[in-house]
């Protein structure tokens, strides 16, 4: 460039030789100058991270920078004089050209941002820049944030490991941008990862099934293969598939992956109450080697997937335990009962001989007593079966009003006995669709509590009505009250209030929380208003069956109580 | 054996794993006046029952080697006994069982605990029935 400088000598000076020389000088001083900004914009041009590439009229590459030749993995004498944009755009592998990518010498691209300046001299288009970046670690770092919030909403709304782990793979691969096979491995009882779930897109399923098929009949054990590598080591690990054809001891189904053209694969563990539960694998064409980026979110992945598992994990063994004490406390302690009871009613009828009234009298309070206890782990099964929501309800049309006068009955003989007047009001006759056995249980809780809670002289009232869309039924009494500190308390399984202890009133501490609980598994509310030593009001509210029924028909209950 | 008050002395297999609700059920049926076979496991009821032909069935749920749902399944299979009045007994109180008893063809389901002599007037009752025509008395 600096031989072909051109300059004049004006005329006037020529024969002049100190001016001359002078200059002379002066040119040269110039010339250093130009080498010098020349030499700058060099720099200026090696030193930015920008790609920067010259291209002629016809397209072919003048000039490229080093930044450009280390993102396309070509040197400039590969790009000088070419046609480049056909090198660096035209899709291979079967891939679609987009013009958002930048396919590298070794085959594999890159999302790219750029932009193009025409050079223009005197109105003539001479050529044009071209600069760009790398717009993959920008967009990546997107994916990788998206990612994480896209896996902590599938742990949030799924329910089982089972509806989570193929939802979190499809996650992973959709999400990601990168890793077009996702597998997960788990620990079998012999000791061994095996591969439980895959995902692909649907589109590349049926190429991808011979190595899916490879992974899920191999077995590896910890330490050995990608997946055991990340089990063993805790921590991501991958394998480049080239260099695993070299050596397979590190990625046994390298054959398999390179036939799809996959060049690179990671795992990362899935650690939960200190221990790796799982482990997931993921396979792409794009990269050769994942990113520092990609190994942190992974690493970071692995944590609130496995709190997930494990924690699924206790659930499914607290489940399991609640199942086990309610068939227990069914089977184990209603058997001996029903022993007692069976021979105490062939006592009592003097089935197998007369007796004394002072047996009688023995015998009847161990009949109250077994009644009671019988009653005791009816209401413990009762809470367990609501607890775990295993409790079956048999819908049919219920008047209420019937069922309250019912429990009214039923409550005389105690109320008569502790000298409490029951009162009945109803207005209209409110139908709801319940069950009966299951309502009239939530009744004869409430009034018997009115009673046991109200002294001498006092009264309890049941009031049946229809309010709008729904049936109401209180039970107020003029009992002690309760004070308004305990609030909801009062319907927590074994709560008792200090005044039922110390009175030594009778009861488990069961009756209102299996109302609440019966009540809310009919669609129905109940509340608590009350005041010290003036009463208490106990209101049911229950959806009215939409339309009275022509006629309400008593259930037959197929098995027979107590 | 103690002979009935109407002499309508019937043959019954009952069979439970819990030997003090057994010694229960058979102790108020032959009160009643009825022969009684008792049976420890569901093989051994199976047995009892395929060997004496008994009017009527008595068997607990739960019990080792087949429960009785198990048995009620294998009766209604063979010829003899498809049209055999069997009652279950169950101390559970999930609904389940109770369902897939009555799917397995018992006639009648008693929870425990029961009134020996409830229970004493259910089996007289299904054995008129039983008398009265060909059909089975239908579940409730």
């Amino acid at each position: 460039m600096t031989a072909e400088f051109p300059f004049i000598i004006p005329r006037r000076l020529r024969l002049d030789s100190t001016l001359l020389a002078a200059e002379l000088r002066a040119v040269r001083e110039r010339e250093d100058l130009l080498e010098t900004v020349v030499e700058y914009l060099r720099l200026l041009l090696e030193s930015t991270q920008e790609g920067i590439v010259g291209i002629d009229r016809q397209a072919r590459c003048t000039f490229v920078n080093k930044a450009a030749q280390r993102m396309l993995g070509f040197t400039a004498g590969d790009l000088v004089g070419r046609p480049f944009l056909e090198l660096v755009l035209l899709p291979r592998n079967g891939a679609d050209g987009d013009g958002e990518r930048f396919w590298r010498a070794d085959g594999t691209w890159f999302e790219v941002e750029y932009s193009t300046n025409p050079i223009v001299v005197d109105d003539d288009v001479q050529g044009a820049v071209l600069v760009f970046t790398d717009a993959g670690p920008a967009r990546r770092t997107q994916r990788y944030l998206e990612t994480q919030h896209a896996v902590t909403e599938v742990l949030a709304d799924s329910a089982t490991p089972e509806e989570a782990i193929p939802r979190l793979l499809r996650t992973l691969g959709e999400t990601m941008g990168w890793g077009e096979l996702v597998a997960f491995w788990e620990l079998d009882q012999d000791g061994s990862l095996r591969c439980r779930d895959q995902w692909t897109l649907p589109s590349a399923e049926a190429e991808f099934s011979a190595f899916s098929e490879l992974s899920s009949t191999t077995a590896l054990r910890p330490g050995l293969g990608l997946a055991g590598k990340a089990y063993d080591s805790r921590k991501p690990t991958w394998v480049s598939i080239e260099d695993a054809l070299v050596d397979r001891t590190r990625f046994s189904r390298a054959d398999a992956a390179a036939e799809l053209g996959l060049r690179c694969g990671v795992a990362f563990p899935i650690v939960g109450g200190g221990e790796v539960l799982a482990v997931v694998e993921l396979f792409g064409r794009t990269l050769t080697r994942p990113d520092d980026e990609l190994l942190k979110m992974l690493d970071a992945l692995g944590a609130p997937i496995g709190h997930f598992l494990e924690r699924k994990r206790a659930e499914s063994e607290a489940d399991r335990l609640k199942d086990h004490f309610i068939s227990l406390v069914s089977h184990e302690l209603r058997t001996p009962l029903s022993s007692v009871l069976g021979y105490l009613e062939l006592l009592e009828r003097e089935d197998v001989g007369p007796l004394t009234a002072d047996q009688r009298r023995c015998l009847a309070t161990i009949g109250r007593n077994s009644n009671r206890l019988l009653r005791l782990v009816g209401d413990l099964l009762l809470v367990a079966q609501l607890e775990a929501g295993t409790i079956p309800l048999e819908i049919e049309p219920v008047s209420l009003a019937g069922l309250g006068s019912e429990a009214l009955e039923n409550a005389r003989p105690g109320a008569h006995a502790g000298g409490i007047d029951l009162r009945l009001e109803i207005s209209g006759e409110p139908i709801v669709h319940g069950d009966r056995g299951r309502l009239a249980q939530v009744l004869d809780n409430l009034i018997s509590n009115a009673v046991k809670f109200t002294g001498k002289g006092g009264h309890a009232t049941l009031r049946v009505a229809s309010r709008q869309v729904r049936a109401v039924v209180e039970v107020a009494d003029s009992g002690m009250g309760i004070p308004p500190e305990i609030g909801d308390e009062l319907f927590r399984p074994f709560y008792r209030t200090e005044s039922a202890r110390e009175l030594a009133i009778q009861g488990s501490g069961l009756g209102l929380a299996i109302s609440k609980a019966l009540v809310e598994a009919h669609g129905g509310s109940i509340r608590c208003r009350s005041s010290e030593g003036v009463g208490s009001t106990f209101t049911v509210e229950l959806p009215l069956a939409a339309q009275k029924p022509a006629h309400v028909t008593d259930g037959k209950v197929a098995a027979r109580g107590r | 054996m103690v002979g009935s008050d109407n002499g309508d002395r019937r043959v019954i297999v009952a069979a439970d794993d819990d030997e003090d609700i057994l010694a229960l059920v058979a102790f108020r049926l032959q009160r009643a006046g009825h022969e009684v076979h008792t049976a420890r496991d569901g093989e051994q009821a199976l047995q009892l029952i395929l060997e004496r032909a008994p009017d009527l069935a008595i068997l607990d749920v739960r019990m080792p080697k087949m429960t009785g749902i198990d048995v009620v399944h294998a009766l209604r299979r063979k010829e003899a006994t498809r049209g055999m009045p069997v009652i279950l007994l169950t101390a559970s109180v999930q609904e389940e069982s109770v369902k897939s008893g009555f799917d397995a063809g018992a006639d009648e389901y008693i929870k425990k605990p029961f009134s020996p002599f409830d229970l004493v007037e259910r089996v007289e009752s299904m054995l008129e029935l039983g008398q009265r025509g060909p059909a089975l008395p239908g579940r409730p």
